[in-house]
């Protein structure tokens, strides 16, 4: 736990930033997209989104803090939230 | 995996289980008790401990008799026979308005107690309650149980805390939940031997004990700490992850609607034989309770308890039978099975997580579990002091450290200490006083209050000390404590045959011993110490060395 784990503290908080708000985002997108993809809807799509969302928050926070930079921290997780954050803007606005 | 990799997820460890490690431990000893919170609560009413359960239908039909001299101008009626966890028969009634007087005379006393003690019991919060009473199954002698929160309080702290909105509550304890799960997650990737680690244990080596112990308890309920922890982030996920799109509960609203007011059913003309008959072929589970709908004249049946992990895992039973009231017809037959795969994902998980479906060979399975997980935060927490305190030479402890440790006391033995506070103001606080729930809630805390000033006062190892010492004190003088305030104590309940008592009993002098024991290895540390000077200086981190 010392302090040669991480380079300095800018970039603990650079991979705290990516891993947990990040992930956290991933997570949320995750359900609004398992409610809106599932035809059934309801209690058991928004039950499935959250198993995917809070794995997804998970893996994002360990990613985050394994790998070798924040940078690449932020292409890891930032990657994937762009992507999701692409589709649901699609598709919810193609459905509005 | 690289040994980098290894190390930043020993690092996202560390931090990821302290910041919220304290409540941490907290959700998880009161989360872990809670899986006997029916246990619990029958413990905290000694006035039950003497009536034993007969036969259904005969219980069933002095229920109703004791409803229709208590209650006869309620429109429902519940009864609830007595079960493996709660042996004691209750009935509970719901009037339009409180017309007590309606009571024949001999009851008037009974039902204006009991209304009072719901109304008291709903201005405390939680779900609404309807005024009930106990009833004796052999002589049919109304009980007045002593008012107390029970395992309910453990049971509710473990999600919402206290002293705090619902709301916020739950929000707290799922970020601790989120931290949890990261913890876990980061110590499984971290920790490169688990299983030859796993059969480790190098006593009296400070700081690797500690870890020893560390990773023994949390690999020896690996998949439970997961489970425990993936599903308790799925109950809370509502909180967490507001994002339905819809609103809940609105659909009772068209239920309450008021309904004219007609001809009350009589209960004894109530086929109860037939009905009890058709329940028992129809289910493999005893039946649990009896609602009477005495305008609609129907009776609901439910199941004691679930028999599937697919059924609704919980508020309210999975399974219900409804019977015509004058001919004993099944009307209609519930069961609240999940309809498809997701569902019933969704639905196991949430259900082991309740473990309502458990029997109770599987009940101490999870109990156990729990405690290794109790085990695993609090050796964690004193870990992560340790092993500052190792690196540090000099005299002088920074703040942080020492706050650190006040917390860590606090936490730890601390609650310990205050549980075994809550079950001694049950016995010592007199039956009858008013708002007794809450004062045992209140001494709960002072306790615990006393137990973090008293760790800020105290030079560490002694605080741990005293705190264990008195807390096992506590909990082994607790079975003496109900024999001489005249309750079932361990010998008589096993005399009797009181399972439930007497293992509570037994768990009390377990966790005493258990105590003492810590009290004891943490006296002799400090004495090894004082020739050592320190802890054995070992500047290891979390990953073993290649």
């Amino acid at each position: 736990m010392a302090k040669s784990v991480y380079a300095n503290r800018r970039e603990v908080l650079l991979r705290s930033v990516i891993g947990v708000l990040g992930g956290y985002a991933l997570a949320a997108l995750a359900v609004l997209l398992t409610i809106l993809l599932l035809p059934a809807g309801g209690r058991s799509a928004e039950g499935l989104g959250q198993m995917i969302g809070f794995s997804f928050f998970g893996l994002s926070v360990i990613l985050a803090f394994s790998v070798r930079s924040a940078k690449k921290a932020w292409m890891v997780v930032g990657l994937p939230l762009a992507l999701l954050g692409a589709c649901y803007t699609l598709l919810s606005g193609g459905g509005a | 995996m690289s040994a980098g990799v290894r190390q930043k997820n020993a690092w996202l460890h560390g931090w990821a289980g302290l910041l919220l490690g304290w409540l941490m431990f907290a959700i998880f000893v009161t989360g872990t008790i809670a899986f006997f919170r029916q246990e619990v609560t029958y413990w905290m009413q000694p006035e039950l401990h003497d009536s034993d359960p007969g036969e259904p239908l005969e219980m069933a039909r002095m229920a109703i008799d004791r409803l229709e001299h208590i209650a006869p101008d309620a429109r429902e009626w519940q009864i609830e026979l007595p079960s493996e966890r709660e042996p004691q028969l209750s009935v509970s009634w719901e009037a339009d308005g409180a017309e007590a007087d309606s009571a024949s005379s001999a009851f008037a006393a009974d039902r204006a107690r009991a209304e009072e003690a719901a109304a008291q019991a709903n201005a405390r919060g939680g779900r609404p309650r309807d005024p009930g009473v106990a009833v004796d199954p052999a002589t049919g002698a109304i009980i007045h149980p002593r008012e107390t929160a029970g395992g309910d309080f453990l049971y509710h702290f473990h999600y919402q805390l206290h002293f705090m909105s619902r709301g916020s509550g739950m929000l707290l304890v799922g970020l601790v939940t989120l931290a949890m799960f990261i913890a876990i997650l980061s110590g499984i990737v971290t920790h490169k031997k688990i299983f030859k680690d796993f059969f480790t244990f190098r006593r009296r080596k400070g700081q690797r004990s500690w870890l020893d112990a560390h990773n023994a308890a949390a690999v020896f309920a690996l998949p439970f700490h997961l489970m425990i922890t993936f599903s308790g982030l799925l109950l809370i996920g509502g909180t967490l992850l507001p994002f339905s799109g819809q609103e809940r509960n609105r659909e009772r609203q068209g239920e309450m609607e008021q309904q004219a007011p007609t001809d009350l059913a009589a209960g004894s003309s109530l086929p109860l034989s037939k009905i009890l008959h058709t329940a028992q072929r129809e289910w493999s589970v005893p039946v649990g309770r009896l609602s009477f709908d005495r305008r609609a004249n129907t009776v609901e049946l439910s199941s004691q308890r679930n028999d599937s992990l697919f059924l609704r895992p919980g508020g309210g039973p999975g399974r219900n039978l409804t019977f015509d009231g004058t001919d004993g017809t099944l009307l209609e037959r519930e069961d609240n099975l999940a309809s498809d795969g997701i569902d019933r994902t969704n639905r196991a998980i949430r259900a082991l997580h309740l473990g309502r479906f458990a029997d109770w060979q599987l009940r101490w399975l999870y109990f156990v579990a729990g405690i290794g997980g109790t085990v695993m935060v609090a050796t964690g927490l004193v870990l992560w002091s340790v092993k500052r305190a190792a690196k540090r030479r000099d005299a002088l402890i920074p703040i942080g450290q020492r706050l650190a440790e006040i917390l860590n006391i606090g936490a730890v033995a601390g609650l310990n200490l205050a549980i075994a506070t809550y079950f001694w103001a049950n016995r010592l606080v007199p039956a009858g006083t008013p708002n007794r729930a809450e004062l045992e809630i209140r001494l709960f805390f002072i306790a615990w209050t006393v137990t973090y000033l008293h760790a800020a006062a105290r030079k560490p190892q002694v605080a741990w000390v005293e705190q264990l010492m008195v807390g096992g004190g506590l909990f082994a003088l607790l079975p003496i404590l109900s024999f001489a305030t005249g309750s079932l104590w361990l010998p008589s309940a096993v005399a009797s045959g009181n399972w439930i008592v007497a293992g509570f009993d037994a768990v009390c002098l377990l966790t005493a011993t258990v105590m003492f024991c810590a009290a004891r290895f943490i006296t002799r540390g400090s004495e090894r110490d004082n020739v050592a000077q320190d802890f054995p200086i070992v500047d290891r981190s979390l990953v073993p060395a290649e």
